[in-house]
């Protein structure tokens, strides 16, 4: 059990280190192949043991117990964030930083009775399922990188690039992740929270420009707002005498006793490193980064940290009012950022709105509670990682082929990158359409939410604006200009394994979702409540109220398939011709013209709709930022009742 | 339910529904026609259309319309059969959703200005009818307490009695789904309406077109259908039900003309899920 839990925290960890020190290509090629490698297998292994606990022995290392190590890098930690929170004049990251200083300082001194906490670690089935995807496309990414960076720094230069920086940061937090799932001790947890604020605020500075910087700033000071309300949290814990283990906290809930204080603090921790509203901004900044940090923040790190606690938390929240809250508060940045994405033209700010939205519904899914809801909100994770690591790749590759991330822009890329093309459109389709498990995350979703009149609005009005900002993206990426001729594309293997990996895998998952449910989900849910939400029996998803047997829809896919391939063969067009244009056509070649009033030749140009006045951003975000503010004091408030 | 039942299910539930659906079609333009005093043409004649289209040419824009027209077909059908089948209603209106993208995408794959806009207004609908199509949906469970078709269906009182300003937001959606005035932004089916050259369908033509001709057959009959759930205690009330949805689209189609989107958004989103919202209110308290 130790080197297990041993290998999948430190071993990408020291991975990261042999990147960060001998900087050269080859061994950074060779590192990341053998550490994919190596969390694999771990993880397999970890599966195969499940569920398990381990504590270290207290003389763990030179004589010290984890607790001393973990406290020094706590305090160290903090250190670090007071110092940059000075250096980047920063009053609220420096004051947040202060008060975890001397929050932890009490906690550590003056409240904790110094009782043996056991277990350290606890590795359920649920933890496995944010290991597996963390390992998976997290290695995914990582491979990927290799490629990318040195692209990258052909065109941006070794200045902005700094591939041995980035890959110790990118290793190192699948290791961080990787314990922030495993850890039952809170204070543990607490590190490990702490520390991928640190990375994700060090990847966002990476390029070291003015833009990032600021982003990097933005990023830092709400995490640490969040860490102080998670460090709050658990001096409230500790001073009402109860354990500091997640076990205890939803032991609690599930008793019908839970600590509603200290449940509501750690939701204003988790909505800061989900980036739900009013937090939003600092994860569209994320993305002045290369790609490939965004890739791993949005899907299988950082965002994933938050709502692996809120789920953790479901018994906690389930029938109180403070959970219907916090389902609002979810339900409201899905609706919100839904909108917001209509009015995008960067294509990454839509990605980002689209994580935002995502990890809104998972959110509202959670504090509902209900053995079904966590059914959705499981789901929803382990798909929304798949299909979102595969967009941000995609959209990166674009980005480095064609020279934009602007959706305008995009206009005819299936004829200029037509693989490239294909994945993402395969992306986009798996995470909003049907069958697959995005969607179906969000169909239990609504059905899990039906009891929350106000909850379920936000989310019908959300899944229906999600669905036009994917198609009106889809479509622009798959629309082609007449006679434009199709290239053949040349795309790395490097950069093919991982896009092939992660779209495959989010298809076979969402085929294969009964089975994936029963061994997976099931076996979480059951031992908290004692049922499992839904059955799973051969290729049919139940539950109480509905049902969905993801086969059929595959099957009409694959008629799809067929019969356009048969009707390319026996009705195949005898003809292409131009597009009728109210006028006779003047040129075809290079750009298409018709013959306007009095007989002026025009360009024909074509674009989307992006309705500004109704989704803008900043009229929405302007209107939103305070309700969503006011929902959180309201959070707060009444869990001091 | 075994392969073989489930495959006659299958085929029978398209076959009536391309024949009910084309037999529908052909009486709405007759009685267009009659209201606008047009002779109009026979009855069947959206059938000899069909066959007419399947015999033109065989021209495209961008060979990609193909695939479009296919998935829109398609997907139109299965949610008509999996209506039938009983499965569950809220994953049936997110097949039948991706139906409509698959228009949108349609009019999108070329670079024709008419058929691009259209396409936008399409989504505009979708976004419009949508939640208003799913609180129907969620006003049915809070009745019946399931979400499946065979469960609402098998319910002992019509839904339309607990239900029925939802059933009148269900009308609104209706139309918009349907396309009909003042909600057929995106295109219009065959009337003599203003529009932008001819929507989404813009450049389908041929044998390409025939298959979406069908496909709107399926989708009118999917929502005369959905309709028809809301008084599923007996048949012919559900038949009647269905039926009486159809006329009043048509007439609603016949004395009114189309407005921008925006206002659709409104009245949609203010009207539709406001409507709703009273109604299923009343259910949870």
């Amino acid at each position: 059990m130790d080197l297990l839990v041993a290998t999948a925290i430190i071993g990408p960890v020291v991975a990261g280190i042999i990147v960060y020190v001998f900087r050269d290509f080859r061994v950074r090629v060779l590192v990341v192949l053998a550490t994919a490698l190596l969390l694999g297998t771990n993880s397999t292994l970890v599966y195969q043991s499940l569920p398990f606990s381990y504590s270290p022995a207290p003389n763990f290392l030179f004589g010290f117990s984890l607790v001393e190590i973990v406290t020094l890098a706590d305090f160290g930690l903090l250190a670090f964030f007071l110092y940059a929170g000075l250096s980047l004049k920063s009053r609220v990251a420096t004051l947040s930083a202060l008060v975890q200083v001397f929050t932890l300082a009490y906690l550590e001194f003056a409240l904790l009775p110094h009782e043996e906490i056991t277990p350290v670690f606890f590795v359920d089935h649920m933890a496995f399922i944010f290991n597996a995807f963390i390992t998976f496309v997290g290695s995914a990414v990582a491979i990927y990188s290799l490629h990318y960076m040195e692209r990258y720094r052909k065109i941006h230069g070794p200045r902005k690039a700094r591939p041995h920086l980035l890959f110790f940061y990118l290793l190192s937090f699948l290791g961080i992740m990787n314990g922030l799932v495993f850890a039952n001790d809170l204070l543990l947890f607490f590190f490990f929270w702490e520390a991928t604020t640190l990375i994700s605020f060090l990847l966002i500075l990476l390029t070291g420009t003015p833009e990032a910087t600021r982003n990097a700033t933005r990023a830092l000071w709400m995490n640490l707002l969040g860490g102080a309300a998670l460090v709050i949290s658990l001096a409230v814990l500790a001073a009402r005498g109860n354990p500091l283990t997640l076990g205890h906290l939803v032991a609690q809930g599930l008793a019908g006793r839970p600590d509603l204080l200290a449940a509501a603090l750690l939701t204003l921790a988790t909505f800061t490193k989900a980036a739900l509203l009013p937090f939003h901004t600092w994860l569209v900044g994320a993305m002045v980064a290369p790609t490939p940090v965004s890739a791993l923040l949005h899907s299988s790190t950082m965002v994933k940290a938050a709502v692996y606690l809120l789920i953790r938390l479901a018994p906690v929240f389930q029938g109180t009012t403070i959970g219907q809250l916090v389902a609002l508060a979810g339900g409201f940045s899905f609706a919100v950022t839904a909108a917001m994405a209509i009015s995008q033209t960067n294509g990454k700010k839509v990605l980002a709105y689209s994580t935002i939205g995502n990890l809104g519904l998972i959110t509202a899914a959670a504090a509902i509670g209900t053995p079904l809801a966590v059914a959705a909100a499981l789901v929803l994770s382990l798909f929304h990682a798949l299909s979102k690591g595969l967009l941000f790749l995609v959209v990166g590759n674009i980005e480095l082929g064609v020279g934009t991330k602007d959706i305008e822009e995009m206009e005819g890329l299936l004829r200029k990158m037509p693989i490239t093309t294909l994945i993402s459109i395969a992306g986009m389709i798996s995470i909003v359409f049907p069958p697959f498990g995005v969607l179906v995350g969000k169909w239990l979703t609504i059905e899990a939410v039906v009891r929350s009149p106000l909850v379920l609005l936000l989310v019908i009005l959300g899944s229906a604006l999600t669905i036009v900002f994917w198609s009106k993206w889809i479509g622009r990426v798959a629309s082609v200009t007449y006679q434009a001729e199709t290239r053949k594309e040349k795309i790395a293997a490097a950069v093919l394994i991982p896009l092939l990996a992660l779209l495959s895998s989010a298809i076979l998952a969402s085929f294969s979702l009964a089975p994936i449910y029963r061994t997976l989900v099931a076996p979480y849910i059951t031992a908290l409540y004692g049922s499992p939400g839904l059955i799973a029996p051969d290729g049919q998803v139940l539950s109480r109220i509905g049902r969905f047997a993801p086969w059929e829809v595959f099957l009409i896919l694959l008629l799809i398939l067929l019969a356009t391939r048969a009707a390319f063969l026996t009705m195949r067009p005898v003809k292409v011709i131009p597009p009728f244009l109210c006028g006779e056509n003047a040129q075809e070649e290079p750009q298409l013209q018709f013959r306007s009033a009095q007989d002026v030749p025009t360009e024909v140009s074509v674009g989307n709709y992006y309705l500004e006045k109704v989704f803008g951003e900043d009229f929405l975000s302007r209107r939103a930022t305070p309700v969503a503010i006011g929902l959180l004091m309201l959070i707060i408030g009444v869990s001091t009742r | 339910m075994n392969l073989a039942s489930w495959v006659i299910y299958t085929v029978l539930t398209v076959l009536g529904g391309v024949l009910a659906g084309g037999l529908l079609t052909g009486i709405d333009r007759k009685l267009t026609a009659r209201l606008q005093n047009r002779v109009g043409p026979p009855l069947l004649q959206p059938f000899y259309d069909v066959v007419k289209l399947w015999n033109k040419d065989r021209i495209v824009v961008n060979p990609m319309q193909l695939l479009y027209a296919h998935t829109y077909l398609f997907f139109t059908a299965a949610s008509l059969v999996l209506l039938v089948l009983g499965r569950d209603l809220l994953m049936i209106l997110f097949v039948s959703a991706f139906a409509s993208v698959a228009l949108v995408l349609g009019g999108y794959s070329v670079d024709s200005p008419y058929s691009q806009i259209a396409s936008q207004r399409e989504m505009i609908q979708l976004a419009a009818a949508e939640p208003v199509l799913i609180l129907a949906v969620v006003g049915a469970f809070l009745t019946t307490g399931d979400f499946t078709v065979s469960a609402i269906a098998g319910h002992p009182t019509p839904l339309l009695f607990s239900l029925p300003l939802v059933f009148l937001s269900l009308l609104l959606a209706v139309g918009i789904k349907l396309r009909k005035s003042p909600f057929d932004l995106s295109t219009v089916p065959h009337h003599a309406h203003q529009e932008v050259v001819r929507g989404v369908l813009t450049e389908f033509s041929g044998p390409y077109l025939a298959l979406i001709e069908v496909g709107q057959w399926l989708e009118l009959v999917f929502f005369l259908f959905f309709a028809g759930l809301f008084w599923a205690t007996d048949l012919r009330l559900a038949v009647g039900l269905g039926l009486f949805t159809f006329f009043l689209e048509l007439v609603v189609d016949n004395i009114s003309a189309r407005y921008t989107w925006s206002w659709l958004l409104k009245t949609a989103w203010v009207g539709g899920i406001g409507l709703a919202a009273v109604n299923i209110a009343w259910l949870y308290l």
